[in-house]
């Protein structure tokens, strides 16, 4: 697969590069599947990740009732 | 002068000359719109606006769309640069309470569960020959939220924000009739008169301070192309957490919501033009997002289905048809529901914790497809 790299410049000196196939074209079939699949998964995956986060939190940082009441 | 009479009267009927029948049928359309939101109370903060702005717009010679007219500078000002669903949002944090769902973090699966009629109804759109960029607008009506529709539509396709906008905030106002028969066709009688445990206040002020902190970073750096959505709404959720910008938060929450509220639901009707809006394309959006609706509800149930099989049967699986981002109506359509089947059965704020995290669920989604639109090079 050939692959073409945009580079974006960012603030103030940081270039992120996009690495993506060369003449990348898709029908609508690919599209669809495409959002279908990264895009429930990649929702699925950063809900899933938040609710890992915020139950660590809660272990962190544990509701202490006399703490919270005097604040 | 006979005929300066006579150009001066027909300067008052140019107006009836240039009526069409597409402005009567739009006027009409604005007047149900005014109804349902005034007597009918379907969330009267925009329909009201929208209805008016409709019928505004289809008043011909008025030109108010027009370069200059009064709907288009607030149109060009506030919905081209996106900037009041943004507002919107801030608005919306500062109101939230995210607690529910900090209590019980497992319900952000339900919020994720109710967002597949996004991605869903997408695919549909394209099956039915939408081009890439509207299929994404219709299927983003499956987000339940109205700001994060029009963001979407208002950036890549325009000329949809109308029926978008409608659609969603139409179907938003129905889901205690869309909800229940799809709720009561998936679960048993078994499944809806299970109780839930009651949740304890046990998430600490650290904890409800770092949450939007967390959640922005991190959805930045996953979806960056949905920080705006995602960082005015924790922006506003962290004012109100930190307790020390009250003023902002109060503002926030009330006088900047309800004049941007005014002018996205005036601007929103103004699109509402005849000759734009009368089309079979219409028809068709307002269909896909009823499905669009339907779809989100049915995933979140079948999701709250596995998690009550995986919980050996602790958790009811009608919270699931609150991870739609219908905030609060769709927890209260839930709570209505397990009381039919189980008088003693309180499932309220366990639905407020899926109807939160489907607040977030929805911006997350239209985060994540933007950002995935992006790599792959469509916009």
């Amino acid at each position: 697969m050939l692959l073409t790299v945009d580079t974006v410049r960012g603030f103030p000196y940081i270039e992120a590069k996009i690495i993506r196939s060369k003449e990348f074209q898709m029908d609508k079939w690919t599209f669809g599947v495409t959002m279908l699949v990264v895009g429930m998964g990649g929702t699925l995956l950063t809900l899933g990740i938040m609710s890992l986060i915020i139950a660590l939190l809660k272990k962190i940082f544990p509701y202490e009732k006399e703490a919270e009441e005097k604040s | 002068m006979l005929e300066a009479f006579t150009n001066g009267f027909s300067g008052l009927l140019a107006g009836f000359m240039h009526l069409q029948i597409s402005n009567v049928v739009m006027v009409i359309v604005g007047c149900v719109l005014l109804y349902l939101g005034i007597k009918k109370n379907f969330e009267p903060l925009l329909l009201v606006p929208i209805g008016f702005g409709c019928i505004l717009v289809n008043i011909p010679l008025a030109d108010l769309m027009e370069p200059h007219g009064f709907l288009r500078t607030i149109y060009d000002a506030g919905i081209m640069t996106e900037l009041f669903p943004l507002l919107i949002f801030v608005g919306i944090g500062a109101m939230t309470d995210f607690t529910p769902v900090l209590e019980n973090p497992v319900t952000f699966l339900l919020g994720a569960a109710g967002q597949c009629g996004i991605f869903l109804t997408l695919a549909l759109a394209l099956a039915l020959g939408f081009n890439e960029l509207d299929a994404v607008a219709i299927g983003v009506i499956g987000a339940c939220d109205g700001p994060t529709a029009i963001y979407v539509t208002a950036k890549y396709a325009p000329h949809l924000l109308g029926a978008v906008s409608v659609a969603a905030y139409s179907y938003m106002s129905l889901v205690p009739v869309i909800q229940p028969p799809i709720m009561r066709l998936l679960t048993t009688e078994k499944e809806r008169t299970v109780v839930m445990k009651a949740t304890r206040k046990s998430v600490s002020k650290t904890t409800r301070l770092l949450f939007p902190l967390v959640i922005t970073i991190l959805g930045g750096l996953i979806a960056p192309m949905g920080l705006p959505l995602l960082g005015t709404i924790m922006l506003g959720n962290l004012m109100r957490e930190s307790g020390a910008v009250e003023r902002l938060t109060s503002a926030s929450a009330n006088e900047m919501a309800n004049v941007v509220t005014l002018l996205l639901g005036i601007s929103i009707g103004a699109t509402m033009d005849g000759k734009i809006f009368l089309q079979t394309q219409t028809l068709i959006i307002l269909a896909l997002g009823f499905i669009a609706i339907c779809l989100d509800t049915a995933c979140g149930v079948l999701l709250g289905k596995l998690l009550y099989i995986t919980s050996k049967g602790k958790i009811n699986p009608l919270i699931g048809a609150a991870g739609i981002s219908a905030f609060p109506m769709s927890a209260r359509v839930v709570m209505k529901e397990g009381q039919k089947y189980n008088k003693k059965n309180y499932l309220l704020m366990h639905a407020m914790g899926a109807n939160a995290a489907g607040q977030i669920g929805s911006v997350i989604a239209a985060a994540v497809m933007l950002s995935v639109l992006k790599g792959m090079g469509i916009i």
